[in-house]
């Protein structure tokens, strides 16, 4: 039975937080969600490196409104603060990192969000989206595509914070 | 089924304790299949059942090392790979090196790709990791991180040769 008042973009994100893939991903310790009121869903994803021995965590806040049509707006988030931590300087994180978490507007005016290809401004920043189909967001794409791509992310840090503790 | 009834059965699928909802990728399928066991000492032999997998056929969890035996239980999803070889060999290629390694077929492209830049792999410094890709030989397009490595051999296949290749992860 539909529920009145709920929108198309609100019942496929639920139904998505309900599925086998994503509760497995729970399950298996690679994210959590920390808040779901939509469009306003809120993660954490616990990266790790090869070895598994370095695990780092971090939060980020997703933004679903026309999903899955419209990419999810995403950005780095500090859940106790309700804020967007600063963004990480060379010396705290891999480059890969760095340039995913940097400030940058989308419209000269608005932070523009996680500078990747399936984040919903970074798409359209230069045409990425067309020029790395594989990385960008389709409707067509599960809700796990994009935690996937969160927990690389996270993993990255947590390959480098490895390497920082045996230097 | 519209989504409100999908999300509905979801729910109702959600507050039966006994059940654990299963999706399996298995050798040769293009699409997973969703089966739901019991949660039971016999909840392998109940999904080898329900999947109709032939004796040889062994079942992983995603990412994990050892094929399933026995049942997991306090799970309420699993994501499962069935596959006939329990090791596959992957030889990676970069520049003018080759470098190899034995992985179950369900470990995913991402962590085959995070030991190919580790120090057990090509030792790639960080912006060169954070560049780099694996691809089938003779494509342009990057394997999918989150794909496994056992849905890109045919059957009988045990070596499994892939091209590490850098792409710019700015928006240059």
């Amino acid at each position: 039975m539909v529920e009145e008042g709920v929108g198309g973009d609100e019942r496929t994100l639920t139904a998505y937080l309900y599925s086998i893939r994503f509760l497995a991903g729970v399950e298996e310790g690679r994210w959590a969600v920390l808040h779901y009121e939509f469009p306003v869903l809120v993660v954490r994803i616990f990266g790790q490196d090869f070895s598994g021995l370095m695990s780092v965590s971090m939060d980020f806040q997703l933004l679903c409104d026309g999903f899955p049509v419209t990419p999810p707006f995403v950005q780095h988030w500090d859940h106790a603060t309700g804020q967007r931590p600063t963004p990480p300087t060379s010396n705290e994180g891999p480059p890969g990192v760095i340039d995913a978490l940097k400030a940058w507007n989308h419209n000269k005016q608005e932070y523009g969000g996680i500078y990747r290809p399936w984040q919903r401004y970074a798409a359209i920043h230069n045409g990425w989206a067309a020029k790395r189909p594989d990385l960008a967001w389709r409707r067509d794409r599960h809700l796990t595509f994009i935690m996937g791509e969160l927990y690389a992310l996270v993993s990255e840090q947590a390959v480098w914070a490895d390497s920082r503790t045996a230097a | 089924m519209d989504e409100g009834e999908v999300i509905e059965k979801e729910r109702g699928q959600l507050n039966d304790s006994d059940i654990i909802r299963v999706e399996v990728e298995c050798e040769g399928s293009p699409e997973p299949h969703a089966v739901e066991v019991r949660d039971s000492e016999g909840m392998v032999e109940e999904l080898r059942k329900a999947l109709k997998l032939e004796p040889d056929v062994l079942l992983f969890e995603r990412d994990k090392g050892e094929p399933l035996t026995g049942s997991i239980r306090g799970r309420k999803a699993l994501r499962l790979v069935a596959h006939r070889s329990k090791q596959i060999t992957v030889q990676v290629r970069y520049e003018h090196r080759t470098e190899q390694e034995t992985f179950p077929p369900s470990k995913t492209v991402f962590k085959v790709l995070q030991w190919a830049v580790s120090k057990k792999g090509f030792n790639l410094d960080p912006t060169l990791a954070a560049k780099a890709n694996l691809m089938l030989p003779g494509t342009d397009t990057p394997l999918p991180r989150d794909g496994v490595i056992g849905s890109y051999t045919q059957p009988g296949q045990r070596v499994l040769v892939l091209d590490l290749t850098l792409k710019d992860f700015t928006n240059g």
